[in-house]
């Protein structure tokens, strides 16, 4: 299984460390698993143009390093998107990345889960997982609206979502869980 | 009253949530002068700037489209920097207005729950969440579709109740989702593939429509 870990965390913390143990858990069991560090990345504010489905099919018209996001993305079994809560929401950088997934799908029309949704671009879509730092800011109410919302992010990256973890558990148990899948 | 309103769309100037908020700018406010508004794109990376205009503010009007199922990333970079003011904004009064493309409102029941949790983080008093779907041509619509009207009446009567009219919070959702027979008559013209007409006849007009279905990142032996 080829996995791809984002994170979205803004600053570097014991949080970095946590998903480095998940990162090297996955190679221990020799799995394909790659970590990509956002808050080192360029990634400029999608603009809603839409010129990635009207003049470049596919692409970003705005050169970011959201181009090897998108690769890896596309080219996994599964995705973990991981971020730590601020003001009870993943981080901003985490969200603009989320934003630049926008040519990963066609601008027509598709009915899935009895909604209109985007139609898929691509044969396959990596499943999706959650991962939240367990922090004083996590709480039964907003884990519960994240985990709302990336549900359906999950449907329109014509997915679903699989995994919505904090780190309350162990990276070893997140890893064991994530073979499961 | 004075309606400080933050424009968070990314097309700023350009932008859907720009018809929107004058919409219902125009039906709430008396005089255009009792008006201020800021485009969230204008600040990226400086949204400190901000601090000082919502810790003044009264009423507060925030728009924006639905970007992948929650707000825009700036939208949340804006919010982060509110991060000081947490608890501190008691009084304050909180509109929030968000559209997405989407034909129907079901697609931001998520984000809504979100803002609403958001004006409790920062002690604010909650006037109401506007849902609105099918938001996309909204710029290249006429003045007096009708659901502008209703968001302008919406600001009108807004003023003179103080509070959001529940009849007309309804309407300006424009749908809610498709069930039934509406969702057989959407599957049937998208199968006729009519609701595409205006994205092919964008890709034929920049030369792409043959690559309409390209698939850039993919790898060979994924």
């Amino acid at each position: 299984m080829k996995i791809t870990i984002i994170n979205g965390n803004p600053y570097k913390d014991d949080f970095d460390d946590f998903l480095l143990n998940l990162n090297n858990s996955f190679e221990m069991k020799k799995q394909d698993c790659e970590t990509l560090l956002l808050r080192d990345m360029k990634i400029k504010q999608c603009i809603g143009c839409f010129g990635c489905w009207v003049k470049k099919p596919g692409e970003c018209l705005f050169e970011d390093d959201t181009v090897i996001l998108r690769k890896k993305v596309i080219n996994s079994d599964l995705v973990l998107y991981a971020s730590p809560f601020k003001m009870g929401f993943i981080s901003s950088i985490l969200k603009k990345a989320l934003d630049k997934h926008l040519p990963l799908l066609m601008p027509y029309f598709s009915i899935r889960n009895g909604e209109v949704h985007h139609m898929k671009r691509y044969t396959k879509y990596p499943k999706v997982g959650i991962l939240i730092k367990d922090d004083e800011e996590v709480n039964e109410k907003n884990l519960e609206i994240t985990k709302k919302i990336f549900k359906k992010v999950a449907i329109n990256m014509v997915s679903e979502m699989v995994l919505f973890e904090t780190t309350r558990r162990g990276y070893e148990e997140v890893s064991n869980e994530i073979d499961n899948i | 009253m004075k309606l400080t309103i933050f424009n968070g769309s990314p097309r700023g100037k350009e932008s859907n949530s720009k018809v929107l908020s004058n919409k219902f700018s125009k039906g709430f406010l008396m005089s255009e002068d009792q008006k201020e508004e800021y485009f969230l794109i204008e600040y990226q990376g400086k949204y400190e700037n901000l601090i000082e205009t919502v810790e003044n503010g009264e009423l507060f009007y925030i728009i924006f489209p639905l970007y992948i199922d929650s707000m825009p990333g700036m939208v949340k970079e804006f919010i982060d920097t509110l991060e000081p003011l947490r608890g501190k904004l008691k009084g304050k009064k909180f509109i929030y207005h968000i559209h997405c493309g989407f034909p129907e409102e079901i697609h931001l029941h998520g984000l809504k729950k979100y803002l609403m949790l958001l004006t409790e983080m920062l002690n604010g008093q909650l006037v109401g969440v506007i849902t609105s779907g099918g938001s996309e041509a909204s710029r290249f619509l006429p003045d007096r579709y009708k659901f502008f009207l209703n968001l302008e009446e919406l600001g009108k009567k807004y003023r003179e109740a103080g509070k959001l009219d529940e009849e007309l919070m309804e309407k300006v959702k424009n749908r809610k989702q498709f069930s039934g027979f509406s969702m057989i008559m959407l599957k049937l013209l998208n199968k006729t593939g009519i609701l595409n007409v205006m994205w092919n006849k964008s890709l034929r007009k920049n030369g792409v429509f043959e690559k309409r279905f390209d698939k850039p990142y993919e790898e060979k032996n994924s």
